[in-house]
């Protein structure tokens, strides 16, 4: 029998090692070559990336394991556009601690009459939990808009006015918009009031304030009678855009 | 198999180093302040960089996502400890030392394009109009006067960058030929770095940003930095390697 030198015998182990590696990586990173492609292909090519992606063995427990990794993102977007509803409850206990918040999105892609209520709810209780970043609230409070779920005042004023976060804010007044323009929803008066007049909020959030005066019908107008002028301690441009909403506003 | 064991042991201890080490630089309480990476501070200077996210729509779909890349974007800035301004929601402050322990005050601006997730709604909505104007004159603003200028958006397959909701077909994609023809994005690109004082980095994050600006941005600014791409970019990948370039420009964390 051939005996190999202690220190070729570790070599050959590293080198055996290496391959299996190497095998086991491209085995498992197949389904990323054409995820990748999804983004921006044409609708032709896309139903042909989707149809090898289904057929790639052991699809679902590659991409269950690349939701705790770096291919996160990519596995996110390739469970949305293939709905892979059998990873429903992957993507809810990841979106705990995604501090982006981007698993909400494909959570999204799974809501239809059977899952909305469930997922408002998830959302709602996720929105009003402290641990929840800034960025997944931005993109909780977006889909509850879209959801047309209906926050409570307190729940509203607290995102509006007492986030930390100015990210949060702005995408609770885009919330705002929603029920007030789309809705008709004319029970948040008060609240749009107080943005037009708090002298704490950012330029920004006035010049979204105003944008969505601009939109309202007159007999709501007349009854936002106090304003606040668009600061002048920031950059030109945004002085500019905030007085081009005020005057669009009509107030 | 006791070599192995060893072997494993070893492997796992580098790797607890290395992400507590890293972890550690992250955390470190002597900021906000950093010392000078890449940048050349000139005496009493103030550093100004930008960062825009354009126009990230994903047609035919309706998503529009550069606002939450915004936000991952600005969730990693925030853990560096920039201070953010009180008074504009873009801006964050910190300060960079240079080599002889001189403090710069430090400017940066995430600006992004869009106002909410659906193109549908963005084209509907007065502020969208307000936002793109904002964005787009920041970007412009920001390549004549900023040391650093970032963009990370769409490319427009030529057409430049692109801070709007896209001009698109009946079909629903993006009327790219337009784009090619017009370049609009690409002509006030290259007129505000004509009209630039002080860039020193251009970082175009943004598919084939290489081959199809990179010669025309050297023609005009020979001697600034360009970080582009040579393929298709996946939004992921263009992030981190913008925060890691950023972290190159913004060397390391001051001792305490």
């Amino acid at each position: 029998m051939l005996r190999l030198p202690v220190k070729n015998l570790r070599i050959v182990k590293l080198l055996i090692l290496s391959v299996v590696f190497i095998i086991e990586a491209k085995a498992s990173s197949d389904w990323r070559t054409s995820a990748l492609l999804l983004s921006g292909a044409s609708q032709k090519t896309k139903l042909k990336l989707m149809n090898e992606l289904r057929s790639h063995p052991h699809l679902s427990a590659d991409l269950r394991r690349a939701l705790d990794g770096g291919d996160r993102f990519l596995a996110l977007d390739t469970i949305a556009a293939l709905q892979l509803v059998d990873l429903r409850e992957d993507l809810i206990r990841i979106s705990i601690t995604d501090r982006t918040g981007y698993s909400y999105l494909a959570l999204d892609s799974f809501v239809d009459a059977n899952t909305l209520q469930e997922t408002a709810s998830l959302y709602h209780q996720r929105l009003l939990q402290a641990e929840t970043s800034a960025s997944a609230r931005v993109i909780l409070l977006d889909s509850l808009s879209r959801m047309n779920v209906r926050l409570s005042k307190s729940e509203l004023q607290s995102v509006l006015f007492n986030d930390t976060s100015p990210e949060v804010r702005s995408s609770a007044v885009r919330y705002l918009r929603h029920r007030m323009t789309a809705d008709s929803d004319e029970r948040y008066l008060g609240e749009l009031k107080k943005l037009l007049t708090e002298p704490t909020l950012s330029v920004q959030t006035l010049t979204q304030a105003y944008s969505l005066t601009s939109e309202l019908p007159t007999k709501l107008k007349v009854q936002l009678n106090t304003t606040r002028p668009c600061p002048k301690n920031v950059t030109p441009i945004l002085w500019k855009i905030c007085e081009k909403a005020r005057l669009s506003s009509g107030l | 198999m006791k070599q192995w064991v060893g072997l494993t042991t070893i492997l796992v201890v580098i790797l607890s180093l290395s992400i507590y080490y890293s972890k550690s630089r992250l955390n470190s309480p002597s900021v906000p302040c950093r010392k000078s990476g890449s940048l050349e501070l000139k005496v009493d200077k103030v550093v100004n960089i930008s960062i825009v996210f354009g126009y990230k729509d994903t047609r035919p779909s309706r998503l529009v996502a550069d606002r939450y890349e915004r936000n991952a974007f600005v969730d990693e800035i925030l853990r560096l400890h920039f201070l953010r301004s009180p008074d504009d929601d873009d801006l964050f402050h910190s300060q960079l030392k240079d080599t002889s322990g001189v403090s710069h005050a430090l400017n940066l601006r995430i600006i992004a394009s869009s106002v909410g997730p659906d193109d549908n709604e963005n084209r509907t909505n007065p502020m969208q109009i307000l936002q793109s104007s904002y964005a787009m004159t920041k970007f412009s603003d920001a390549l004549k006067n900023d040391d650093v200028v970032f963009y990370i958006g769409h490319s427009r397959r030529g057409g430049g960058p692109d801070f709007s909701p896209p001009l698109i077909l009946r079909n629903g994609h993006v009327n790219y030929s337009w784009y090619r023809k017009n370049a609009p994005g690409l002509e006030l690109l290259l007129s505000g770095l004509k009209s630039s004082n002080s860039i020193q980095e251009l970082g175009m994050f943004s598919c084939d940003s290489n081959p199809l600006f990179f010669d025309k941005i050297r023609a005009i600014s020979p001697q600034i930095k360009v970080i582009g791409t040579n393929s298709l970019v996946y939004y992921s990948v263009a992030l981190s390697d913008a925060l890691g370039e950023l972290n190159k420009i913004l060397g390391e964390a001051c001792d305490p």
